[in-house]
């Protein structure tokens, strides 16, 4: 690992990044509060209007509910799609080695499509009789078909369903690299002192992953709250059978475009923005190697943590 | 060597292999599943349109390649140069936002400066605020920027990346310091470390690569708003256009094109599936 | 020596500048929702060029179905590229009635064209507002009964014994089988019985659910049919996904539907080209009770039309071709044969080229039935919330209403006149 240097940075590295951002990102942001701040006036000219748009928003209990179904569904995808994913992780570890890459590539398959792909694709898994999930894994059963999109009470479940299927292949991927970076030293030891499996997982393997699995959450994360398309692939924008599948993303684009408030869309995601940023940073954060580990490079003095791949040195640990 | 007797030998080479075989099958079973979707829409490019909307029989009765025929010859969308538009532009915004967010992820990682961290969660912000937000803001500004309707408007705003920027100081953060003090030591200036650090990280720079390549492909918001003509559609977009409802709708063809759409990203993914692998082995380093 | 050079020099200026501002005269922006729409209008543009002598020139963009109008907000909203015509759905034409109305104002115009007598007045309804009319429908929107023949003789069941809503519910009764329905259920039949009973989700000032007792009644009627096994709600998509067309109607689980003409012309005709030769239409049963004003078989729902943007460059030049395209005879009826769209302009109906048998619908001459039933067809109205109520029913509300008993009609359309009263449609 390395500290930072309190040498003169090299700020021209910077300068493209920041330059772009500031251009394209952060001048439409300006003029994106100056819209949420103006009347929802669709044709013809805006007037200035305050606070009234978040103050209105304070007053709808539409926005409310959206806000509690996108944190109620972000809680639901993590807590789905990061165990999933570990236990493939584990089971992929085992895998015959020829058949490794075949299969990771299957399961990554969801997460390169596009968004119409995935809308299409849809109508095969989830509709109706002959939708794929009813007739191959409730028919054969003998179990009755469940209107996985019309019926409020599954409309969540469908929606972490697709997340699963897009992004458990990805997120397996950096898990399998996170087990494998973890020293065989440290499970030899643990085995010595009489850990089980489950021991060895919570007290070894997870707390030596942290920072992966914080990294992997902050993207599923800013996929779930900040990407439109899986709500937009299941319920086509709108929030579904009362409202059960009702995120921020489609209430904002149901405001904007569907009823021409462009204002109030702004105010809407300018609201959620500090929520999501402390969420962010806080699993940023959590995932951070904590101030212990970094002092072990200086007394070292070489510096030198190997940067090859995965499998491990046996670095026994005094 | 061991000297063990045959039957030994079957029972144990079966407990050794069980959970090999047992896994694979696990996931084999996963992997079908995951991927039946996409078989179906392979074989359903070749498929009638009334016979599409049935999963099961799988296999058309003839493989017809009357719908790719149709889509590749433009004559319901230029197909072929919607193809190529997203191709730029989705390499385009790659080759920028990796060397933006690269550039940028070192001197995060490596160097402590005023305002370091009020930067840094600016950049990760703009990660944050969902397209819809600033489709409005973002389509009048490249109206004033004159840049609508050519790729430029939705390549731009794809090179700043907040993910980039994690990804990049992350990377950067557990790049040891022998080899940069090294060159320093010899008289190298900043930039010119910076350089050197490159062939260092090149996993992780195809592995982001690959990764803002295939979000760059799913992009669909941005692109629709930003272009008008046919010609500079993208293809993700050039397809929806055929989505008219539910009115005459080229099912067929529209599988055909969303095949089609499906390969670069998978083909890059498989070429580039060892770089990824070990950049991620390089995160994860403890 | 020099005066020669300058005035040829200045002429030469003068025919650069002109042919550089004729160039520079952009053509028209012409949005149409399907690449089948543009090519309906490219040709027609190609014709009336032909036919009339003008010089007219259009540009034709289509962006897909959702992908249009939000495109169209985006530019309505910034100014920026707004397009000249736009082929509209009056569903998506309601958004833009809560502000100043963006499209030209038409009502003059069509009165001083052929229009104004030879267009079935209920058409213009939908897309008209305050009193004056905004766009041009181009097709009837008639709704019939499309039912399937085969299956009805099977049952026993013959188009008289359907004359009233009452005897459509006995003869439901002589279906033995469970997985057959008489009549797959839709959100739309909600609007589309309201009217056929003269009523509407609106009243003539666009004030939205008015009529209460009606519209609850209807409601209660349908989900009625679910429960007594007349009808089943398909699932998401409705009648209109592919879905519904390679199960249930493949599965010859579906008897009939309600719906317009184009739903027959168009959809069914695409999606479900096995079942050719069995389909038919027949006018809708009619309501007996008191409160149903006349006995009207048909009704009307949604349709398509087009619409001129005030801010247009080229507004006269974009009314021509409007008022050509929907009122000549060749026009009409390639616009019947190309795009399975009935026109609704009156005089276009003597021509032979509708009156023929359909294959499709086993010879049945379709626009017989429909040029009978379109003058019976009820007015439309329109409403600045009808995009919203179009929404809350569709995906939020009539699936409930029709499958959970702790959803029943009366508290949806509570839930829902209460919302429209909180954000302000309803004072």
């Amino acid at each position: 690992m390395s500290t930072r240097s309190h040498r003169r940075p090299p700020f021209l590295l910077l300068a493209p990044f920041f330059a772009v951002l500031a251009l394209f990102w952060l001048v439409p942001l300006a003029r994106g509060v100056l819209i949420s701040l103006q009347t929802d006036t669709l044709f013809g000219d805006a007037a200035f209007a305050g606070l009234a748009n978040y103050r209105a928003l304070a007053a709808d209990a539409r926005f409310a509910h959206a806000l509690r179904n996108t944190v109620l569904y972000c809680a639901m995808v993590l807590a789905a799609v990061l165990p999933v994913s570990l236990a493939l992780a584990h089971l992929l570890r085992r895998v015959w080695p020829g058949f490794r890459g075949p299969l990771q590539f299957c399961l990554l398959l969801p997460g390169l499509t596009p968004p119409l792909v995935l809308a299409l694709l849809y109508l095969m898994v989830f509709h109706g009789p002959q939708g794929l999930l009813n007739k191959i894994f409730l028919q054969p059963f003998g179990l009755p078909n469940l209107d996985w999109i019309g019926d409020p009470r599954l409309i969540k479940f469908s929606l972490v369903l697709l997340m699963l299927w897009r992004w458990t292949g990805f997120m397996t991927l950096i898990f399998l690299s996170g087990l494998e970076g973890v020293p065989r030293a440290y499970h030899d030891a643990a085995r010595i002192e009489g850990a089980s499996a489950w021991q060895r997982l919570r007290l070894v393997t997870l707390p030596v992953m942290r920072p992966v699995t914080a990294f992997a959450a902050a993207f599923l994360l800013i996929d779930t709250f900040v990407l439109f398309e899986g709500a937009y692939v299941l319920l086509g924008g709108s929030g579904g059978t009362q409202d059960a599948g009702l995120l921020l993303v489609s209430y904002g684009y149901f405001t904007a475009f569907t009823l021409g408030n462009f204002g109030s869309a702004a105010a809407m995601s300018f609201t959620a923005l500090p929520l999501l940023l402390v969420a962010l940073f806080a699993l940023l954060a959590s995932g951070r190697p904590r101030s212990g580990r970094d002092t072990r490079k200086d007394r070292d003095g070489t510096g030198a943590a190997p940067v090859s791949t995965g499998t491990t040195g046996g670095e026994v640990r005094p | 060597m061991s000297t063990a007797r045959p039957s030994l030998t079957l029972r144990a080479r079966l407990r050794r292999h069980a959970p090999a075989a047992l896994a694979t099958i696990v996931l084999a079973a996963l992997a079908l599943a995951f991927a039946f979707p996409f078989v179906w829409m392979f074989t359903a490019g070749f498929k009638p349109d009334a016979a599409i909307f049935n999963p099961f029989p799988l296999l058309p009765e003839r493989f017809d390649p009357r719908h790719y025929v149709s889509l590749l010859s433009g004559e319901w969308i230029p197909y072929p140069r919607q193809f190529l538009n997203s191709l730029f532009i989705a390499g385009s915004q790659t080759v920028l936002a990796t060397a933006f967010s690269c550039a940028a992820g070192y001197v995060f990682a490596k160097f402590d400066f005023r305002f370091r961290r009020t930067l840094f969660v600016l950049a990760v912000l703009t990660v944050l605020i969902p397209r819809q937000v600033m489709v409005l803001p973002l389509f009048t500004w490249m109206n004033d920027l004159g840049l609508l309707d050519t790729p430029w408007a939705v390549i731009f705003p794809g090179a700043a990346t907040g993910i980039g920027l994690l990804w990049f100081t992350a990377v950067y953060h557990r790049l040891p310091d022998a080899l940069p003090d090294m060159a320093r030591s010899e008289g190298a200036g900043e930039y010119r470390v910076f350089l050197i650090t490159l062939p260092l990280i090149k996993p992780a720079l195809i592995a982001f690569a690959l990764i803002q390549f295939t979000l760059a492909w799913q992009e669909h918001l941005i692109p629709l708003v930003m272009l008008f003509s046919t010609e500079q559609l993208t293809v993700n977009i050039g397809l929806a256009s055929l989505n008219a409802g539910s009115l005459r709708v080229p099912y067929g063809l529209l599988m055909a094109g969303c095949t089609l759409t499906l390969l670069p990203t998978a083909l890059l993914f498989a070429l580039a599936y060892r770089h990824f692998r070990t950049a991620l082995g390089q995160l994860t380093e403890t | 020596m020099k005066k020669p050079a300058v005035s040829f020099l200045s002429v030469t200026l003068a025919a650069v500048v002109f042919s550089a501002a004729a160039a520079f005269a952009k053509p028209l922006q012409f949005w149409v929702y399907s690449q089948k729409d543009a090519q309906y209008y490219s040709d027609m543009v190609a014709l009336y060029n032909k036919k009339t002598g003008a010089k007219f020139e259009a540009e034709f963009k289509a962006y897909g179905y959702a992908e249009m109008p939000d495109k169209l907000a985006l530019a309505v909203k910034s100014g920026i590229n707004m397009p000249d015509i736009v082929q509209f759905d009056e569903i998506f034409f309601s958004l833009y009635l809560k502000d100043e109305v963006p499209f030209l104002d038409l009502t003059d115009r069509i009165a001083k064209g052929p229009l104004k007598s030879g267009m079935l007045p209920q058409r213009f309804g939908v897309f008209s507002w305050k009193n004056r009319i905004y766009g041009v429908p181009q097709s009837t929107s008639t709704v019939v009964l499309w039912y399937r023949e085969d299956l009805f003789r099977e049952a026993g069941i013959s188009p008289n014994d359907l004359r009233t809503w009452e005897g459509f519910e006995q003869a439901a009764q002589k279906i033995r089988t469970g997985s057959r329905h008489m009549l797959a259920m839709d959100w739309s039949y909600l609007p589309m019985l309201v009217r056929q009973r003269g009523y509407d989700l609106y009243n003539k000032d666009g004030v939205p659910l008015a009529d209460s007792a009606v519209i609850v009644e209807t409601w209660n009627r349908l989900a009625g049919w679910i429960r007594d096994g007349v009808s089943f709600m398909p699932g998401q998509g409705g009648i209109f996904s592919p879905q519904f067309f390679s199960t249930s109607v493949a599965a010859n689980g579906v008897m009939s539907i309600i719906g317009p003409d184009w739903y027959g012309l168009d959809i069914l005709q695409n999606m479900d080209p096995e079942r050719k030769g069995r389909w038919r239409a027949m006018p809708l049963p009619v309501w007996t009770d008191s409160k149903s004003k006349g006995r009207r078989n048909t009704s009307m729902f949604s349709g398509q039309g087009l619409v001129i943007f005030k801010k247009s460059k080229q507004t006269e030049a974009a009314w021509k071709f409007v008022e050509w395209v929907m009122s000549d005879m060749d026009a009409n009826a390639e616009r019947y044969l190309q795009g399975n769209a009935f026109t609704p302009f009156r005089p276009a109906w003597t021509d032979l080229r509708y009156a023929h048998p359909e294959p499709y619908f086993g010879n049945q001459i379709l626009t017989e039935l429909l040029m009978e039933l379109a003058p019976k067809s009820p007015p439309g109205m329109q409403s600045p919330a009808h995009a919203l109520i179009v929404n809350f029913l569709r995906e939020q509300y009539y699936n409930s209403t029709m499958n959970d008993e702790n959803m029943p009609p009366e508290k949806a359309y509570s839930e829902i006149k209460a919302t429209l009263r909180k954000m302000g449609y309803i004072k």
